[in-house]
């Protein structure tokens, strides 16, 4: 052992600066999956056990107060495999909330915090030690409300709130923006203070434990909606889940495929820098075998340092990734509001300390496979049996300029540098341009995101008792008015689902149909993703929905995602839900602006003047405005580390391949100096030496990247739920993607190679 | 009267820091002319190479200046030398250093094309080199390490000529090789010689320096004797007596 550790070490000394950069990448990768692989167990495991924790319900329903009795409750009690139900009072409102710095229109439900609840427990931690009354918002609200963080103001009906910020809630009924409802806890005097204006208001949460918490669901929204039941809003725990996590999930699935991007990129280095050590090393190797080294024991002398490092700097990227756990959980916090509490997970670090370790011994065991075939002699005597002393394109006879002929040549006699760069820049592209598309769709072009993640949005809604589009059409900056509406519900084989009811779903802003059609005439259904996978549903089927004990056959004409609802909805048309419910009449208006920017505006004007018609308005404009913030700062913080890891991956590899072909061709180099080329041109040739599969591997990247990234996308976007993806794959993104791989590996190269400059050409060939 | 085509004045060459600082070259002067064949002769580390290289502006000087064409090279940027050195001086090592992967054709062009664009020329041009130094097409189609070290390195006689420079420098280009190789090696330098070719030669070996008209004795990085021959003539019995006699002075 100990002459491998000799051996071992000179190998190790010999390679030093690239075993560095090897390792870089390697910890840099390791640190990614690994936090990657540690929020998806343990942001999971961590809310299921806050959910246990806090007796969380499993399903709940939200009614207005007027229409709960006791009786009600044990009814529901008695539906079988509920476990226990409980009937809470609360404050439902409208509320429009400063978040963020803008104007976000939330529906919110206000609690006596002080009520004794056995289900949906709710843990107070105490931020202010004011003795007077005031709120324990949920974490959601307390992350993105104003800045002082004091008092939590808001304006309902023209009066004024505002309330002594106590503290967070720890809750896991509903959480954050995607649940539709967000909870807030006031003390009994603030309660007491906002009730008295808002009676009308109050509504009652049947919270619900039960064995099969969907199928509860769906059997208490049945027994609802055949007891003329209006149910405000409904949730159940693993739809809360999902719509909490979206964010967290795609976070993890982007880690992921970076990292192992990375991994493969280090893995490469490691079998470039072996093979080049065994074609530096040959003599000294054909030396070792004549002493009676066996093939076996200079293979693991060769391959200790990369495993060693990388034993160690996966180590250290484990040890790092738990320092980037708290920013990575902050950002996911941003999202879901749910506080992950980062604890060791040993299970996880072994898992990525055995993939990594797993990966370098068999690429490096196959990388130094060549020593095995070594013939001593011939290794002694330097004598390649594989090295290809061809004459590649002939000075005398290839067409152009001397300059470029030796560029060619470089070209050739560097095919190994060429792969490695050309598979580094491959993937680069490709996750550049995975990176750039979500920047584009986010940033830029916003409504892409908004239309694969959220139903209908239209800049006001507003509900009336009076048909009023005609009267709003003609205002200035409205573009159309439509009757759309999201609160109906329709029973099929047993399940109560949402359904939205629509006049005609070609003026909708966002169509949710990724396959087949909307529903266009009255026997016609468009039904979510969820169910078309539970039933088998084909389009064409016929189906019977029913609702308070009419039922109607409607033809299913497609499909539609609904990633709030995980695709457990059915469109139908006004007339389709007439056909169940005779009694329904569309109260709730889609107002479309030309310019959303006045949308403030707008609904304050129409709140004036139609003030005895309009019964709630919302300003989905600015709401969307202010959610949307929150993703544009997200993705713009992914996008910069990418960016930085990109351009710092391209410097490493880079630096590996030129430092080597300056050392392996510093007397060739120094021979070319001294028959008069300049440092320009040499720094050209090296750099265009590499420009061919620099070129070839960011126009592959290019071409799979347009290929197959609308692919990704709704290979990513299935995972949350949506099945339409809106984004758009503009050609001009990839291009500069592309453009930009290219530009930077000869900026960066430029400014490696520079290094022949400090060599003189007398030290060049004496050395 | 001959053409001064180099002064070097006052040169000093040292190497390392502080007191570890050796002086190889000490303030020397020296001039080199057009048309000569100026040998550089010396015991082993004198800084016979040393100064050949810095009169090519090929290492740089520590103090002094050279006059090359009347430019000062001392001034010059390794870019500027560079372009000077592709149309004024040609080289030929010990070593030979050939490119690696390619022809000796090929090696000859890309010095050629350096200073002239027009391939057919250059191409044709060295066809006639390679002929003159008995190499045949066959033969200069051939890589380095596929051909004799004597025919590799008239090769390297032929690079280093293709540019018409103003001097050709040679470090002991027949160190590597064999009896026969190396007086085919020094007659090829003789003719361009006596074709008008300024050429300076750093050697130790005394059948070399008898093909050269002025011999420099260094020593201590200092010029310690200087001899001047008439043309080099075969078996030529008075003039390797002058050189005998000139070495056995300077301690050889």
């Amino acid at each position: 052992m100990k002459k491998i550790a000799t051996i071992s070490k000179y190998f190790f000394k010999k390679n030093l600066k690239d075993i560095i950069s090897f390792s870089i990448i390697l910890f840099i990768a390791t640190a990614l999956f690994s936090s990657a692989v540690m929020i998806n167990s343990n942001i999971m495991k961590d809310y299921d056990r806050q959910f246990e924790r806090l007796n969380t319900a499993d399903s709940f329903f939200i009614i207005p107060k007027t229409l709960y009795s006791d009786k009600l409750l044990e009814d529901i009690k008695n539906i079988n495999g509920v476990t226990s139900a409980e009937a809470e009072t609360g404050i439902m409102l409208s509320v429009p909330v400063d978040m963020d710095g803008s104007t976000q229109e939330q529906t919110q439900i206000f609690y006596n915090i002080e009520s004794n609840n056995k289900i949906n427990k709710r843990e107070k931690i105490k931020k202010s030690n004011n003795k007077q009354d005031g709120i324990y918002l949920t974490n959601y609200t307390f992350i993105h409300s104003n800045e002082n963080k004091n008092k939590y103001i808001f304006k309902v009906n023209d009066i004024s709130y505002s309330f002594n910020i106590k503290g967070i809630v720890n809750e896991m009924q509903f959480g954050n923006y995607s649940s539709s409802v967000i909870g807030e806890y006031l003390q009994k005097d603030a309660y007491s203070k906002l009730l008295l204006n808002n009676k009308d208001k109050q509504v009652v949460t049947i919270s619900v434990k039960a064995k099969d918490s969907h199928k509860a669901y769906n059997d208490i929204s049945k027994y609802l909606s055949s007891n003329n039941i209006s149910v405000l809003s409904k949730n159940y725990k693993e739809q809360a889940k999902t719509q909490r996590l979206a964010i967290s999930n795609i976070i993890v699935l982007i880690l992921m495929v970076f990292s192992s991007s990375m991994l493969i990129i280090s893995l490469f280095v490691s079998k470039f820098k072996i093979e080049q050590t065994i074609e530096e090393e040959m003599s000294n190797m054909g030396a070792l075998e004549a002493l009676g080294y066996t093939s076996k024991e200079i293979i693991i002398a060769n391959i200790f340092p990369y495993i060693i490092s990388g034993l160690l700097f996966t180590l250290l990227g484990i040890g790092t990734s738990y320092l980037m756990l708290p920013t990575l959980s902050t950002i996911i916090e941003m999202q879901s509001g749910f506080k992950w509490n980062i604890k060791i997970d040993l299970l996880s670090n072994l898992l990525v300390l055995l993939i990594n370790f797993s990966l370098i011994t068999i690429f490096t065991l196959i990388s130094s496979s060549k020593i095995r075939k070594l013939n001593p002699i011939n290794a002694i005597r330097g004598i390649n049996e594989n090295k290809n002393n061809k004459n590649h394109f002939e000075i005398e006879k290839t067409q152009g300029n001397v300059n470029f002929i030796l560029m060619l040549k470089n070209f050739v006699n560097t095919k190994k540098q060429n792969i490695l760069l050309g598979i580094v820049l491959f993937l680069l592209t490709v996750v550049s341009s995975f990176i750039g598309i979500l920047f584009y769709n986010i940033n830029i072009n916003p409504i892409n995101f908004i239309n694969t993640l959220v139903e209908e949005h239209p800049s006001v809604v507003i509900t009336a008792n009076k048909d009023l589009r005609n009267d709003i059409r003609v205002q200035n900056n409205v573009k159309k008015v439509l009757y759309y509406d999201e609160n109906g519900s329709v029973n099929y084989k047993d399940n109560s689902y949402k359904t939205f009811i629509a006049e005609n779903y070609k003026n909708l802003a966002n169509d949710l149909c990724y396959e087949g059609n909307n529903p266009k005439t009255a026997n016609e259904v468009a039904v979510g993703s969820k169910i078309k996978e539970t039933y088998n549903l084909k389009t064409g089927d016929y189906i019977n929905l029913n609702k308070n004990g009419i039922e109607k056959k409607y033809k299913v004409v497609g499909f539609i995602q609904s990633v709030n609802y995980s695709g457990e909805v059915i469109e139908l048309t006004v007339e389709g839900y007439k056909r169940l419910d005779s009694s329904y009449s569309p109260k709730t208006m889609y107002i479309y602006l030309k310019d959303e920017g006045k949308s403030k505006k707008f609904t304050n004007d129409i709140k004036k003047q139609y003030k005895n018609n309009i019964t709630s308005t919302m300003n989905y404009a600015e709401s969307m405005d202010s959610a949307m913030n929150m993703y544009v700062s997200l993705i713009s913080i992914i996008c910069i580390i990418i960016i930085v890891i990109t351009l710092l991956l391209i410097y490493l590899i880079l630096y590996i391949l030129i430092s080597s072909i300056i050392t392996k061709r510093k007397q060739e180099l120094g021979i070319l100096k001294a028959l008069g080329y300049s440092n320009k041109q040499l720094v050209r040739q090296l750099i265009g030496g590499f420009m061919p599969s620099a070129i070839v591997a960011t126009i592959l990247g290019f071409i799979v990247s347009k290929l197959v990234m609308n692919k990704i996308y709704k290979t990513i976007f299935n995972l949350v739920g949506a099945y339409k993806v809106s984004f758009e794959y503009p050609v001009i993104i990839f291009l500069a993607v592309a453009i930009f791989m290219i530009i930077i590996t000869i900026v960066i190269g430029t400014i490696l190679s520079r290094k022949i400059k400090k060599i003189t050409v007398y030290s060049l060939i004496k050395d | 009267m001959k053409d001064k085509i180099i002064t070097a004045k006052g040169l000093v060459k040292s190497f390392g820091v502080g007191n570890a600082k050796q002086t190889i070259i000490n303030n020397l002067d020296l001039d080199i002319y057009s048309k000569d064949f100026t040998i550089i002769m010396g015991s082993s580390g004198a800084g016979k190479s040393t100064l050949m290289y810095l009169l090519s502006g090929m290492d740089k000087v520590t103090k002094g200046n050279i006059v090359f064409k009347n430019k000062d090279i001392c001034k010059m940027n390794n870019d500027e030398l560079a372009v000077f050195r592709r149309k004024n001086c040609g080289f030929v090592f010990q070593q030979i250093y050939m490119l690696d992967k390619m022809s000796l054709m090929d090696n000859v062009l890309t010095s050629g094309l350096l200073v002239n664009n027009n391939k057919k020329d250059i191409i044709s041009k060295a066809k006639k080199l390679f002929e003159s130094v008995n190499i045949p097409e066959a033969t200069y189609k051939k890589n380095m390490n596929q051909v004799s070290g004597g025919e590799c390195q008239r090769a390297g006689i032929v690079r280093a000529a293709i540019n018409d420079p103003t001097v050709i420098f040679a470090d002991e280009p027949t160190g590597a090789l064999n009896s026969e190789n190396s007086t085919a090696v020094l007659d090829v330098l003789t003719n361009l010689n006596n074709n008008g070719q300024s050429i300076i030669m750093v050697t130790h070996d005394k059948k070399s320096a008898l093909r050269g008209n002025r011999i420099i004795y260094l020593k201590d990085g200092k010029i310690f004797g200087e001899l001047s021959l008439n043309i080099y003539k075969e078996n030529d019995e008075e003039r390797t007596k002058k050189l005998d006699d000139f070495l056995k002075e300077m301690g050889w």
